[in-house]
């Protein structure tokens, strides 16, 4: 079961009134199932993971540590293999791939993990703080208790669209960058859009504002892609960290003195994955 | 956040575990340690935890001051207030204001002072609860005298101009609920541009008549999702999508018994 399941269900389960423990049962239900592990017949790909970590020894550091590293390292493939099979999966589907295309472009995916290994965060204790070892950036947590430290989805996603050009047509690259654009854009302008109704109940916009605040946020605010709304929506006495210089910007001085006064917070992204695309085992 | 010691894990889980946890983890380096001596409350820390963010009185005052222009204004925005209508609903937020401050003083006035081990200590903090509730919530908001005063003052041109308003902004906010929904199953079931938009719509039109204004609105909006008639899903998803879906629906089976024992739905057949 992941960690972070394990901290939150046993929290519920010795504080909670009996109603929020049945929630909190049914809440990390859904997290433990939904992050178990894709059911694959991809040996080749489990090889590969192994091949690539299994044996790495770093000079100066005792057993335990190396050990702790290894294991950290296939925590993070294996994060980074089920997003490469959803990501996989959405070139498939936009692109209508063959099957020959879907197994070279997994394999070469599979193979560029090692790459991304610069993206975990090393020790994640205050990951709820969305701030690892008092300085750096959690962007986001996936269940098993890893950190990020920059947006691995972001990542897996860039690094597929330099393997699908090794592989595709331009046809099938135009198409797959199309959709993938759209995608983006829709997520963040979902998220920017839940910001504003958040911000909105206490700042009340005008019309004006808000189409404002909507343009200088899709423009200039970094964290949009990996705003945790549902986070927010759950502990409504805080409210995200925006780009100080758009909210100066859009607000009046009532609403200034309201925002100023407002309690913000950064949450990390909650990664819940599941990849349900077993696209290179068809 | 204040420099004020804060209460510990228990005493902050009573509203909401997951903010409970959460509290837990970013006062946790707060939180006194028991068991030597007990705690005194000075004045400055009482007010600190009943006013939260805004540290003190004054500074509380000001934000409501503050709260209180931009509600007018954005009333004015929609129709334009007389002057006695204006009057009227400040007379009504002075009421609403000192019937805050009065509870906030009470309970300032109960907890300074107070010696306390870890149990009390827990205690004190209950008490400052609701009042740091309703300033988060907003004193001039639903079942406040400001809202019964503006509604009772209103010509039925005006009232016709809010109930639109507020219908805007619902579909404002449920359509941004849902799509930010949507973006976060895409990073487990990636959907193309025309699947998206279809499911945007499909899920909307379900939810139009619903409240939005509870925490648990995310797991409504996935509920809704699961419950779509699998041939309607069909008309538009692949069958590895609807599969994923399916996960979903197996998962959120307590979450509709417990959605239902809150009353946030009915049940519902499910008919798509």
């Amino acid at each position: 079961m992941a960690l972070t399941s394990c901290r939150t269900f046993a929290f519920h389960l010795k504080f909670s009134a009996p109603w929020r423990r049945r929630l909190a049962i049914a809440f990390c239900l859904i997290i433990c199932v939904t992050t178990l592990p894709p059911a694959t017949n991809a040996q080749d790909v489990e090889v590969a993971i192994q091949d690539d970590f299994g044996g790495a020894v770093i000079e100066g550091q005792g057993p335990a540590e190396v050990e702790r590293q290894r294991l950290r390292q296939q925590e993070l493939a294996e994060a980074l293999k089920n997003l490469i099979r959803v990501e996989v999966g959405f070139a498939k589907r936009v692109c209508d791939l063959s099957p020959e295309q879907i197994k070279q472009l997994s394999a070469n995916m599979i193979a560029s993990i090692d790459t991304m290994q610069d993206l975990a965060v090393d020790g994640n204790q205050d990951e709820m703080f969305g701030f690892a070892g008092g300085s750096t950036v959690i962007v986001a947590n996936i269940a098993g208790g890893l950190s990020f430290q920059a947006d691995p989805v972001a990542r897996v996603r860039s690094v597929l669209d330099g393997k699908l050009a090794e592989i595709a047509s331009d046809a099938e690259l135009t198409k797959y960058r199309h959709e993938a654009s759209l995608r983006e854009t829709f997520l963040r302008k979902a998220n920017i859009a839940v910001v504003i109704e958040l911000l909105n109940k206490q700042l009340a916009f005008t019309a004006e504002q808000r189409e404002k605040l909507k343009g200088e946020l899709q423009a200039r605010w970094e964290g949009a892609n990996t705003f945790s709304f549902e986070m927010y929506m759950s502990n409504a006495e805080f409210y995200p960290v925006l780009p100080e210089i758009v909210m100066q910007r859009v607000l009046d001085k009532n609403q200034r003195q309201i925002w100023n006064q407002m309690n913000k917070h950064h949450f990390p992204m909650n990664l819940n994955l599941n990849a349900f695309e077993i696209a290179w085992d068809e | 956040m204040n420099n004020h010691i804060q209460p510990p894990l228990k005493g902050r889980c009573s509203v909401n575990p997951l903010r409970g946890i959460l509290l837990f983890v970013l006062l946790g380096q707060a939180i006194p340690a028991f068991g030597q001596d007990d705690f005194v409350i000075d004045a400055a820390t009482a007010e600190a935890w009943v006013f939260q963010n805004h540290g003190d009185r004054p500074q509380a005052e000001k934000a409501i001051a503050a709260q209180l222009e931009i509600s007018i204004t954005q009333i004015n925005r929609k129709f334009s207030l007389t002057s006695e209508q204006e009057q009227t609903l400040r007379l009504a937020a002075s009421g609403d204001i000192k019937r805050f401050f009065d509870s906030a003083d009470l309970v300032i006035k109960k907890i300074s002072g107070l010696k306390v081990g870890q149990n009390e200590f827990n205690d004190a903090w209950q008490l400052t609860i609701p009042i740091q509730q309703k300033m988060r919530q907003g004193l001039f908001a639903d079942n406040s005298l400001f809202q019964k005063v503006l509604y009772n003052i209103l010509e039925p041109a005006q009232s016709e101009a809010l109930i639109e308003a507020e219908k805007e902004l619902l579909a404002r906010k449920l359509k941004a609920l849902v799509n930010a929904s949507i973006a976060q199953i895409e990073f487990s079931i990636p959907l193309t541009s025309t699947q998206r938009n279809k499911l945007s719509g499909l899920l909307i039109d379900k939810l139009k008549d619903v409240s939005l204004d509870h925490e648990y609105v995310q797991y409504l909006i996935l509920l809704r999702l699961a419950q779509f008639d699998k041939d309607v899903l069909a008309s538009f998803l692949d069958d590895q999508q609807i599969e994923g879906l399916q996960e979903f629906k197996n998962n959120l089976e307590s979450i509709e018994a417990f959605l239902e024992q809150q009353g946030i739905i009915e049940k519902e057949p499910n008919d798509g």
